[in-house]
C-alpha cells in the first residue's frame, strides 16, 4: 500500500464492491458543489462571471474566491459565507457509503481507524527547503515520499542531506532515471542511484536476491521504483488539489559531454544519506 | 484447476514480482505477460485468460485504453488494475467504471494480490 484515497482502500479490502464505490462517488459529485455553483445558485455571480474567473484561474495559482474578490464580483464576506455553506454541505466518501446503505456506521469507524493508521506513515515530516524554491510544500512531498518509498519498497533507511539549487548537470552515477510530470504541476523528477542501491531496489521489488544482475534488469527495477514513487506523489498532489499525470520513466544516458538533464535550468538537488550507497533526487521545474 | 492469469505491465521487474506471488499462491498460474496495452489486447484474444492484472502507466497504449478495449471484446473479462496511480481517486474510479473488478495500488502486500484475485 501507499498513499491512496479511502474508497480504493475499501474496494481493495473487499469491504465494498466497485459499483458501490462508483455510486457513492456519484452521490458525492451531485452533493459536493463547487464554489462557483454555490455562487451562481445564490445569485452572487452570473455565468459570465464564473467563466471569467475560471479563465483567469488557468493561469494563476489562486483560489476561485480569491480571484472573485480581486475582480470585485464578490465581497470577502460573500466568499466566507459560501465557504461555510460548502463546508457544511460537504459529504465524505464514507458518509456517502453509509447513506447509500453500503456500509454501517460501525464498519465505517473501524475501517477509518485502519486507514488513518496506514496513511499516518505517509504524512510529510519536517524538511528544510532553501529560500527561493517555488512550491516548497510540493518539493517537501516529493522528498518525503521518495524517502518513505525507499524504506517501504527497498528497506533502505535514509536521512536527508543538504538541499541546494544548482544549474549544473549531476555527476556520473550508475543509473539516472527521470519521470516527466505534467498537468497542474510540471516537473521532471529524476533519481540518480549507485549500483548497490539499484541492486537492492530491484531485488526487493522482485522479492528475491539477485546475484549480480544485468544493467538492463537493474534499470528496469529503478524505473519501476520511480514509477511507484511518482504514482504515490500524484495521489499526494491530488489530496492537495493538484491534478498531475506521470509519463513512463526514462533513462538519462551519460554521454561524453555528461548528462543532458538540467540543460542550464534551475534544479533542486536533494541528496539522501545512506551507508548502502548514494541516492540523489533531482527536481526540475519544467517549462510550459 | 488453476486459473489462468495474464499480466500486463511494462516493467520486467514488476512482472517477475507478480509472477512469483501469483504462481506461489497455488490457485493461479501466469500464462503470459505483455509489456503494453496493445500486446495485452492481442494476448487476451489468443490466451483467453481467466484474469488480467493490468498496469495503468505504460508506453504505446496505457492500461485504461486496454481495459476498455478488452471489456468491449469480452464483457465478462475479469480485470484487476495494479498500478502506482491506483491511489488517485479519478484514475481508480475511471478504471472501475470501465469494468475493472478491483484496483490495487503499488507498492502492495503479496497477500493483497492473492486475496483480491481469490475474491473475483
Amino acid at each position: 500500500m501507499g498513499v491512496r484515497f479511502f474508497g480504493q482502500f475499501l474496494v481493495e479490502r473487499n469491504v465494498i464492491k466497485p459499483n458501490e464505490l462508483i455510486e457513492a462517488v456519484e452521490c458525492q459529485r451531485l452533493r459536493n458543489l463547487k464554489f462557483g455553483q454555490y455562487a451562481l445558485s445564490r445569485g452572487y455571480l452570473t455565468e459570465a462571471d464564473v467563466q471569467r474567473i475560471q479563465a483567469k484561474q488557468r493561469h494563476l495559482d489562486m483560489l476561485f474566491g480569491e480571484i472573485a474578490v480581486e475582480l470585485n464580483v464578490l465581497t470577502q464576506a460573500e466568499v466566507e459565507e459560501i465557504l461555510t455553506i460548502q463546508e457544511n454541505d460537504h459529504i465524505f466518501i464514507g458518509e456517502a457509503l453509509v447513506e447509500k446503505g453500503f456500509l454501517t456506521e460501525d464498519v465505517l469507524e473501524r475501517e477509518l481507524t485502519l486507514f488513518m493508521a496506514e496513511q499516518s506513515k505517509y504524512v510529510t515530516g519536517e524538511i528544510v527547503i532553501p529560500e527561493g524554491v517555488k512550491n516548497p510544500e510540493v518539493v517537501k512531498d516529493f522528498m518525503d515520499l521518495t524517502r518513505k518509498m525507499l524504506l517501504r519498497i527497498a528497506d533502505i533507511n535514509v536521512k536527508f542531506g543538504d538541499v541546494c539549487i544548482s544549474n549544473k548537470e549531476p555527476q556520473r552515477n550508475f543509473l539516472l532515471v527521470k519521470v516527466p510530470i505534467s498537468g497542474g504541476l510540471k516537473y521532471e523528477y529524476a533519481t540518480s542511484l549507485s549500483r548497490d542501491i539499484s541492486l537492492l531496489v530491484t531485488s526487493k521489488i522482485i522479492g528475491e536476491e539477485i546475484d549480480g544482475g544485468s544493467r538492463e534488469l537493474l534499470l528496469d527495477g529503478v524505473k519501476e521504483f520511480c514509477n511507484i514513487t511518482c504514482g504515490n506523489i500524484t495521489t499526494k498532489m491530488a489530496q492537495r488539489g493538484k491534478v498531475v499525470n506521470i509519463s513512463p520513466p526514462q533513462e538519462v544516458v551519460y554521454s561524453q559531454g555528461g548528462y543532458q538533464l538540467i540543460n542550464g535550468r534551475s534544479a533542486i538537488y536533494c541528496p539522501f544519506i545512506s551507508p548502502k550507497g548514494n541516492i540523489l533526487l533531482i527536481l526540475i521545474e519544467a517549462e510550459d | 484447476m488453476k486459473k489462468k492469469v495474464l499480466v500486463v505491465d511494462d516493467s520486467v521487474v514488476a512482472v517477475s514480482q507478480l509472477k512469483r506471488i501469483i504462481n506461489d499462491s497455488g490457485f493461479f498460474e501466469v500464462v503470459g505477460h505483455a509489456k503494453n496495452g496493445i500486446e495485452g489486447i492481442k494476448l487476451y484474444a489468443s490466451l483467453r485468460p481467466d484474469i488480467v492484472c493490468m498496469d495503468l502507466i505504460m508506453p504505446e497504449m496505457d492500461g485504461l485504453q486496454a481495459l476498455r478495449t478488452i471489456m468491449s471484446m469480452d464483457k465478462d473479462a475479469k480485470i484487476v488494475v495494479i498500478s502506482s496511480a491506483a491511489g488517485v481517486e479519478e484514475k481508480s474510479v475511471e478504471a472501475l467504471r470501465f469494468g475493472a473488478k478491483n484496483v490495487i495500488q503499488k507498492p502492495f502486500e503479496p497477500e493483497t494480490v492473492v486475496s483480491v484475485l481469490k475474491g473475483l
